[in-house]
């Protein structure tokens, strides 16, 4: 058995390893990951930023109330707290949403607090900043009023993602 | 609510609860002068409640029930509504403000906050800050 200098052969593959997990950091470093909820209105994909939502909540009783203005269908009780919902379809100039029960995001920036009906959660993912670009120039509306930037899921998919800072604005007026 | 609002009698509040249009509320009873099943009013002309609260299209309901109220400067006032539930005791853990989004349309209604109770949500009503608005 040769027992010169030469490294064995997996001092070489641990020292590869090595070498990628350092690598790995350096990317990491660089490209803090972003998480993002993502979700669906319509034949529309969206997303918000995951620091802004403080929870996803399923067949939520959506409580008419008859005189808030259209985008605003009525109250929601999360354990016993009486919160708002936004109807996000009808903000972005799609049908509303029908009355009844209803997926929610409760999402929450500064003094904004209130939920917001979707359709369906697409996804919850950690990506890399760089996958948010700035809003599709072929964006028009609403949409585009509201847009912080477009995601890049791959594939050729997109969402737009929504600012909740742009949106709380708007309901506020 | 705190010990002050007790020792001055407000709790528990007597709320008579009704529903237009499958929407239910409360209003204390303070304000309430009476109270009649099917709508006979003795008081010229009656508002629909569902028309003034901007529910969209025409009341639909054929007998509806009269609940004559205090409005504002302490005018009596007949409200046309779809029915009366009940009159119960409320304390004040049960009412619940509205959230800012809403309270600043509410306010403008008179709604002045919300009790939630299984399976539905009674929105409280003062027909005086109603009359004024």
């Amino acid at each position: 058995m040769e027992t010169g200098s030469e490294p064995l052969a997996s001092e070489d593959i641990l020292g590869e390893v090595k070498r990628s997990l350092r690598s790995r950091d350096v990317v990491n470093v660089e490209e803090e990951p972003v998480k993002l909820v993502i979700f669906t209105l319509g034949e529309g994909r969206y997303a918000f930023y995951g620091s802004e939502v403080r929870e996803i909540l399923s067949g939520c009783e959506v409580f008419p109330v008859p005189f808030l203005p259209g985008y605003l269908p009525g109250l929601i009780n999360i354990r016993g707290d009486i919160e708002s919902a936004v109807d996000l379809r009808h903000i972005l100039g799609k049908d509303k949403t029908p009355p009844g029960k209803a997926l929610i995001i409760m999402a929450e920036r500064g003094e904004f607090k209130s939920g917001i009906i979707i359709d369906a959660v697409e996804d919850v993912a950690d990506l890399p900043q760089s996958k948010i670009t700035p809003p599709l120039a072929t964006l028009t509306g609403t949409a585009r009023d509201l847009a912080a930037g477009t995601v890049e899921l791959g594939g050729g998919q997109t969402a737009t993602l929504i600012d909740i800072e742009k949106l709380a604005a708007m309901v506020a007026l | 609510m705190n010990g002050e609002a007790a020792k001055r009698g407000i709790f528990p509040l007597p709320v008579l609860f009704f529903s237009v249009g499958g929407v239910h509320y409360g209003v204390s009873t303070d304000q309430v002068l009476s109270a009649a099943a099917r709508g006979a009013s003795e008081d010229g002309e009656p508002l629909w409640f569902q028309r003034e609260m901007g529910y969209g299209g025409e009341p639909a309901c054929p007998r509806p029930a009269a609940v004559a109220v205090k409005a504002a400067g302490g005018k009596r006032l007949t409200v046309l509504i779809d029915s009366l539930e009940e009159i119960a005791e409320v304390a004040p853990g049960e009412i619940r403000p509205l959230p800012p989004l809403v309270a600043r349309h509410a306010r403008r209604k008179g709604v002045w906050g919300v009790i939630p109770r299984p399976g539905r949500m009674c929105l409280l009503i003062d027909f005086a800050l109603w009359t004024k608005s």
